[in-house]
């Protein structure tokens, strides 16, 4: 049984799967079924070769995303900072005085 | 007592603001007045959990851990989506017998910009159109770096539905980007 599923996954493997078990590689090892099922998918579809490379691009744009820094707005500063002063003010246990180092 | 500044949390607002405030704003599509709200939920929330800090990790991660919280809730009050539909942005992937539609080569040079200003609003603009479900799973495990269980806990969710819904943000993402930046012409 599990030898017809492997050969099963091995012979019919569709994008949308192909796709799936490119984006479970980023979190887990796939199983050695799985990468030759890939394998086999990709030397028979171009669009899949090409997409590997897409979706991998599509991670690193979005890791890049994260080191972009912008910085505050100045007025945005002050509002958040006027906020926090009101919260001391109505809070009586808001105004913990010990700086964390 | 009327000058009792939480003189801390003025710190984490002059030190670490403009991380919080672009870690937001990269998640809200760009949205600056949303990201502001954000930052100011963070740092009341701080003062308030400020005495169960444990200092395992650096107040930065520590606010950040916060923020994706609040992030989280943001996504899931969301009600311009209704709970399971998928976003349009997701349909036309596929074809009916689940091949790949719409691949087109990309422009080797639009990959070389991915660190520009110009990129960053492009991308936060694509994950606003994904669906919140999507997004949560995507930034937290792509973006945050969190491990397969870490997302799951975090999220509430198992490892399957986690690995769908990292596929299906992937591709439309893709798609997304495609049209938008690395398919266009220049």
């Amino acid at each position: 049984m599990r030898l017809f599923r492997a050969i099963k996954l091995l012979l019919t493997l569709r994008c949308e799967e192909s796709t799936r078990l490119m984006s479970d590689a980023n979190h887990r090892k796939l199983t050695g079924v799985e990468r030759w099922a890939v394998r086999l998918h990709k030397i028979g579809c171009s669009y899949c070769r090409k997409v590997a490379e897409q979706l991998r691009l599509v991670d690193e744009a979005a890791q890049k995303r994260v080191f972009q820094i912008s910085a505050m707005p100045t007025d945005a500063r002050s509002r958040i900072a006027a906020a926090l002063r009101e919260d001391a003010g109505s809070d009586r246990n808001g105004g913990k005085a010990d700086k964390p180092s | 007592m009327p000058d009792e500044t939480p003189h801390f949390a003025l710190d984490w607002l002059e030190e670490h603001g403009d991380r919080l405030f672009s870690y937001a704003l990269s998640r809200v599509g760009g949205d600056a007045a949303a990201a502001e709200d954000l930052v100011q939920e963070t740092l009341v929330a701080g003062i308030r959990a400020w005495p169960n800090f444990e200092g395992r990790s650096r107040v930065d991660t520590w606010l950040i851990g916060i923020l994706r919280r609040k992030v989280i809730d943001r996504y899931r009050r969301d009600k311009r989506h209704a709970s399971d539909e998928p976003a349009a942005c997701e349909a036309g992937i596929f074809n009916e017998h689940g091949s790949l539609v719409d691949v087109v080569e990309w422009d080797a040079a639009a990959s070389a910009r991915l660190e520009s200003e110009e990129f960053a609003r492009v991308f936060d603009g694509c994950l606003a159109e994904l669906s919140p479900q999507l997004a949560e799973a995507f930034t937290v495990c792509v973006m945050d770096g969190l491990s397969t269980d870490e997302a799951c806990s975090f999220l509430g969710i198992t490892p399957t539905n986690l690995s769908v819904r990292l596929h299906r943000a992937r591709v439309a993402l893709r798609k997304l980007l495609q049209s938008q930046w690395f398919g266009k012409e220049t």
